[in-house]
């Protein structure tokens, strides 16, 4: 051995570093959370919601819009200058009527009751069920080519004490 | 040791034709063959430098191949990290020289044998770019270093193993620190993740080009379109115009539809995979696909359960 050098060569981690998928960002909830929120612009809550905190109220099991909706919404936004506190609830407190109401898909089945109890007290009733623009919703999430919109129900927002703005009816993919 | 016997046996015959003045050079080479047996590789530099400088020694081909070996030497113990080192260029222009001077096979073995460590020494240095300092060109420059030194004494090989783990290794590396940016949270600027996205496409195409159904770069390719489609929606400010919300869904939606075919086609390939199903999960679940949705995702508790 005339020349000897110690050596090694190295085997690069060539596969599946990225081996798990696993995402724990959930994009839906990012875009409903940023509809929530906008939606407040088109609308107009009755003077006696325009005092203490605006009040959004989710019924159903979401965890990742919540998080999405404290993170980005109740710890960084007023909206008409009132503070924005989160209830996620399946019951409505009569002593703390929400200005918006999400009820998810899976919650479904406690729309008629929440809408009955919201009726006439300046509530956004949004939900995420076929046909429910057409029954008790103001605002019903749809899909429609894999990308989350909206329907719009003119009257129900009349019904829940809500002026809307005529520009809603332009961004809704159907108005009832 | 035998070797190392011959070797000065053929220097002193070799310079035996000038009384007058080689003996010094002979002292100074065999100096220099001590001090590098003995690791004072300082010592094996100064007297080989010597060596190689001398116009009665420096067309001796054996002369320029220890000074390879002290040089590599050198760049081991100084320069290990650094990918513009000069003494491991020394080293190699000393091999080029050594060869250029007709060196018996003894010699040519010696050079043969260096210059694949030096080759191997390149691609070693990828590990630090890549996985340190997540340098994509000094990653290239290094591998392709590693090819053309490694041509060099084997002609014929094939690269095409070390190709795939190489873009394979780097595609994974620019993914990976993707998904670590999503799920820390962390913000990076536009042009940082357009930048790694690239780069891990271009890597990933690389292996599908010599290996069309390579599991790892199709998984790779979807998560990365995957990543870019959901890093549309991430970003979108919360104070965005209702009516630009589609605009952003409908690119979003152009990177999660380029996502589904490769990830169909690793699952195509290996269906039980349960990174493979669950990466179709999150694909429909982004595309508001409930109903394939759950249907991956019922296969993927299956495969969970089988697993158990």
């Amino acid at each position: 051995m005339r020349y000897f050098i110690k050596h090694t060569v190295l085997t690069l981690c060539g596969v599946l570093l990225f081996s798990s998928f696993k995402q724990n960002y959930d994009i839906n909830a990012k875009i409903k959370a940023v509809y929530i929120y906008n939606l407040t612009r088109y609308f107009e809550w009755p003077e006696s919601a325009k005092s203490g905190n605006f009040i959004i109220q989710i019924v159903g099991n979401a965890s990742s819009l919540i998080k999405e909706l404290n993170d980005n919404v109740v710890s960084k936004k007023t909206i008409g200058g009132q503070k924005i506190e989160l209830i996620n609830s399946d019951k409505i407190d009569k002593n703390k009527i929400p200005h918006i109401v999400y009820i998810t898909p899976e919650s479904s089945s406690k729309i008629k009751n929440i809408a009955s109890e919201v009726k006439n007290k300046g509530t956004l009733l949004i939900t995420e069920q076929d046909g429910a623009a057409k029954t008790f919703a103001v605002i019903n999430f749809v899909v429609i080519d894999n990308k989350q919109k909206f329907e719009y129900n003119k009257q129900n927002a009349i019904k829940y004490g809500l002026k809307a703005s005529e520009d809603i009816k332009q961004l809704a993919s159907a108005v009832y | 040791m035998k070797k190392y016997l011959n070797i000065h046996l053929w220097f002193i015959l070799w310079i035996g034709w000038s009384p007058l003045y080689l003996p010094a050079q002979v002292d100074k080479y065999m100096e220099a063959i001590d001090c590098y047996q003995k690791k004072d590789f300082a010592c094996a530099k100064s007297k080989i430098d010597e060596v190689v400088l001398h116009p009665e020694t420096k067309e001796e081909p054996a002369a320029w191949t220890i000074k390879a070996y002290v040089y590599f030497q050198f760049f081991k113990n100084y320069e290990i990290n650094n990918r513009f080192s000069k003494y491991r260029q020394e080293a190699i222009d000393a091999i080029k020289k050594s060869e250029s001077l007709s060196p018996d096979l003894d010699t040519k073995e010696q050079n043969k044998k260096l210059l694949k460590i030096i080759a191997e020494s390149f691609y070693n240095q990828i590990k630090i770019h890549l996985y340190d300092s997540l340098n994509y060109n000094a990653c290239i420059e290094l591998y392709n270093n590693y090819k053309n030194i490694y041509l060099t004494y084997n002609p014929n090989i094939d690269f095409k193993n070390k190709d795939i783990e190489f873009y394979l290794s780097v595609g994974g590396q620019f993914v990976s620190t993707i998904k670590q940016i999503f799920d820390l949270n962390k913000d990076v600027d536009e042009s940082t993740f357009n930048k790694y996205t690239e780069i891990a496409k271009i890597s990933f195409n690389k292996v599908l080009e010599l290996d069309p159904n390579n599991v790892s770069a199709l998984e790779g390719l979807a998560i990365t379109y995957y990543n870019q489609g959901a890093h549309i929606i991430k970003s979108m400010s919360f104070d965005i115009p209702i009516e630009q919300i589609e605009q952003m869904q409908d690119k979003s939606v152009k990177y999660l539809k380029q996502a589904l075919p490769y990830m169909q086609k690793a699952y195509e390939l290996k269906p039980n995979d349960p990174n493979i199903v669950e990466g179709l999960t999150g694909i429909y679940y982004a595309l508001h696909d409930n109903e394939k949705h759950l249907e991956y995702l019922k296969k993927l508790e299956k495969l969970k359960k089988e697993k158990k």
